[in-house]
């Protein structure tokens, strides 16, 4: 398991590529990634799920709260490429609806 | 070897034999896919594993033997001549093997001439895979040089005596035990005797621990020490007067125990007349006593925290549920294995205040709060209680979800994500059981047919403790039929992971449903529990929590 992140930017957005599992122990990770993104005015954030194979509740956690803090900042935060267990959770958790953004779906790479 | 299974392996009289031997049992179990009894093996094993090095200070054997639905360890050291060496025998609480009485059906000891054997049983289940071959494994661990008895010559020995106490104070988490292991590293390598003291409420040192070399002496010296006045311990290591008035005249050294500030007790020594410490020992002894507070108050620390926590537990489930007529309820809650923390996994079942007279009407609920500990737990007591009060005064079941999303948001920084099922129960005048429901972000409750099928009748909506915004919450009805079952569960089930494998994958959790068709509601609960026991060899790792409601 563990967590890779990379990050790309192609005009004026900013994607990070995870792949792995997001779960107690690695999302940490991506909130410190999500976390120093926000900070230095990233307008348009996109988090590429299509590697991912697990997000447990404490993933979902640095989602939710980075996309508040987005919304504040009037920065859009969304998540692309969710597939499998991890469709699955955005799905029954109600969050593909915040967090699956229509444009960044149309935007997202190798959809 | 031709009815059952038998392994065996030795291991030196090292303190990293225990460890090693705690691995093997595990392993040997686990290849027999015995997974299930395998952390109470291994915990007992310790123990002895323990006791043989640090009492009876010889190599020792450990056997696994498999019969039937039985599996038998038994730890054999070379000191037969010792009584059973069993911290606690003897000890002011009268206790003997602790552990192992408490977790194996049935236990007891063997004497040979050259060898003492204690042994316990732990039944287990028949099971699910059998090993591949009945070859007899065996483990050859490497063997370091024995240890010495008596004080080590070198400063290589002293240091290596340090690490392996403190290594083995640290391995338990038994305030008592961890005292009993003190009063044996000390016996006899640095004094004839030893007693560990700890201080009362009051203050007052008292012995909570005594040991002797010579067994037969040790209850002149338990009644000496108790003849000493009461008093507070002592805040500096040196020659303790104690015992002086008409007592043995033994060498006497006291050392303080102290741990984070706190002076916790005590530890005495004591050599015969005439047999001088020398200032080596002293400092060895002092270096040992100021390890041992620390792994103490550790100790103390975990106790505290574990009841602490188990209470709050409590308090976070309903007592009792209540009858409802034409429906089987049954429940679970399995907090998660190792950990103490409290888990934020709760479920709710209770009368509400919105039925007609007459006409009662029943509110359930199942939530999990992200994370654990106690800011978790603060945020389930917040649902809990605010979802009794919300729904105990007849609040329709989508108001209650969103008036609990602004408490939960009105925390700040402190909110935590709930997802929460939430329904009412009613009955109609022909008896008919109606529901109504709203899921939060929860995994989606199952209902079981009558001929096997399983749907999901509730469609998801955003977990509580998020969105700011009204969330228009909008609930599912339903008529539970004679013979339907209704299964609400926490993520607990669903993510129960075996390696990379989830119990929920490939719609896991509604073909073991269907399996379980026509059983009661009790027996459901029971096997969807069992099956997420048995599906990994890793204890889970999170809290699992089940409602099961079946129209009769």
């Amino acid at each position: 398991m563990g967590l890779a992140l990379q990050t790309t930017r192609q005009d004026e957005q900013v994607t990070i590529s995870a792949r792995g599992s997001i779960d107690l122990h690695s999302s940490d990770e991506l909130r410190e990634c999500l976390g120093g993104l926000l900070d230095s005015g990233e307008r348009r954030i996109v988090v590429d799920l299509t590697w991912v194979d697990f997000c447990d509740s404490s993933g979902l956690n640095v989602l939710v709260r980075a996309y508040k803090q987005a919304r504040a900042k009037d920065v859009t935060v969304t998540v692309a490429g969710a597939r499998g267990r991890v469709e699955n959770v955005l799905r029954t958790t109600g969050l593909d609806r915040f967090l699956i953004g229509e444009s960044a779906a149309g935007d997202s790479a190798g959809e | 070897m031709l009815q059952g299974l038998i392994v065996t392996a030795d291991f030196p009289a090292a303190a990293t034999s225990v460890g090693a031997a705690r691995r093997f049992v595990g392993q040997v179990l686990k290849e027999w896919g015995l997974a299930e009894v395998a952390d109470d093996a291994v915990l007992a094993t310790s123990e002895l594993a323990t006791n043989a090095v640090t009492y009876a200070g010889t190599s020792f054997e450990v056997c696994c033997r498999r019969e039937d639905d039985l599996v038998y360890i038994e730890v054999t050291d070379r000191h037969p001549s010792r009584a059973i060496a069993m911290p606690g025998v003897g000890s002011p609480s009268g206790r003997g093997l602790p552990s192992t009485a408490r977790l194996a059906e049935s236990w007891g000891v063997t004497y040979e001439r050259t060898a003492k054997s204690v042994w316990f049983r732990l039944p287990c289940a028949a099971d699910r895979k059998e090993p591949l071959d009945e070859a007899v494994l065996t483990e050859q661990p490497e063997i370091p040089p024995a240890a010495h008895e008596g004080v080590p010559s070198d400063l290589r020995a002293w240091l290596g005596f340090i690490a392996e106490a403190s290594d083995l104070l640290a391995g338990t988490l038994d305030q008592e035990r961890t005292m009993a292991l003190l009063a044996q590293l000390v016996v006899p390598r640095l004094a004839a005797w030893c007693a560990v003291y700890a201080v009362d409420e009051v203050g007052a040192a008292r012995p909570a621990y005594i040991w002797h070399a010579d067994e037969n002496e040790a209850d002149t010296l338990r009644e000496q020490l108790a003849h000493v006045a009461l008093g507070p311990p002592v805040d500096r290591a040196g020659p303790w007067p104690g015992l002086v008035p008409g007592g043995s005249g033994d060498e006497v050294y006291a050392f303080p125990l102290e741990a984070r500030g706190r002076r916790i007790g005590m530890m005495v020594i004591g050599r015969p007349p005439g047999d001088r410490f020398d200032s080596n020992v002293l400092d060895l002894a002092e270096e040992l006593s100021r390890r041992a507070a620390l792994a103490i108050d550790n100790a103390r620390l975990y106790t505290a925290q574990t009841s602490m926590s188990r209470a709050l537990q409590r308090s976070l489930l309903p007592p009792e549920l209540p009858e409802i007529p034409g429906l089987d309820v049954a429940v679970v809650y399995e907090p998660a294995g190792q950990r103490s923390e409290v888990g934020g996994d709760f479920y709710d079942l209770f009368e509400s205040g919105a039925g007609a007279p007459g006409r009662p009407r029943w509110r359930f609920a199942i939530g999990d709060v992200c994370g654990t500990g106690p800011e978790a737990a603060a945020v389930t007591g917040l649902a809990r209680y605010a979802l009794r009060i919300l729904a105990g005064e007849g609040l329709p079941v989508p108001d209650v979800l969103a008036r609990l999303n602004r408490l939960i948001l009105a925390e700040g920084s402190r909110a935590r994500l709930l997802t929460l099922l939430h329904g009412e129960i009613s009955l109609d005048e022909r008896g008919g059981m109606h529901l109504e429901m709203v899921s939060a972000g929860h995994p989606p409750p199952l209902l079981l047919h009558p001929d096997g099928r399983v749907d999901s009748p509730v469609e998801p909506q955003p977990l509580l403790g998020v969105f700011e915004d009204a969330v228009d919450f909008r609930t599912k009805r339903l008529t539970l039929e004679p013979g339907q079952l209704l299964l609400c569960v926490t993520d607990g089930v669903t993510e129960r992971r075996d390696g990379d494998r989830m119990l929920g994958d490939g719609q896991g959790l509604e073909r073991l449903l269907t399996s379980f068709t026509g059983l009661s509601a009790g027996a459901v609960a029971a096997g969807v529990q069992r099956a997420v026991r048995e599906f990994g060899a890793a204890p889970s790792n999170d809290d699992v929590a089940l409602i099961v409601l079946r129209a009769g």
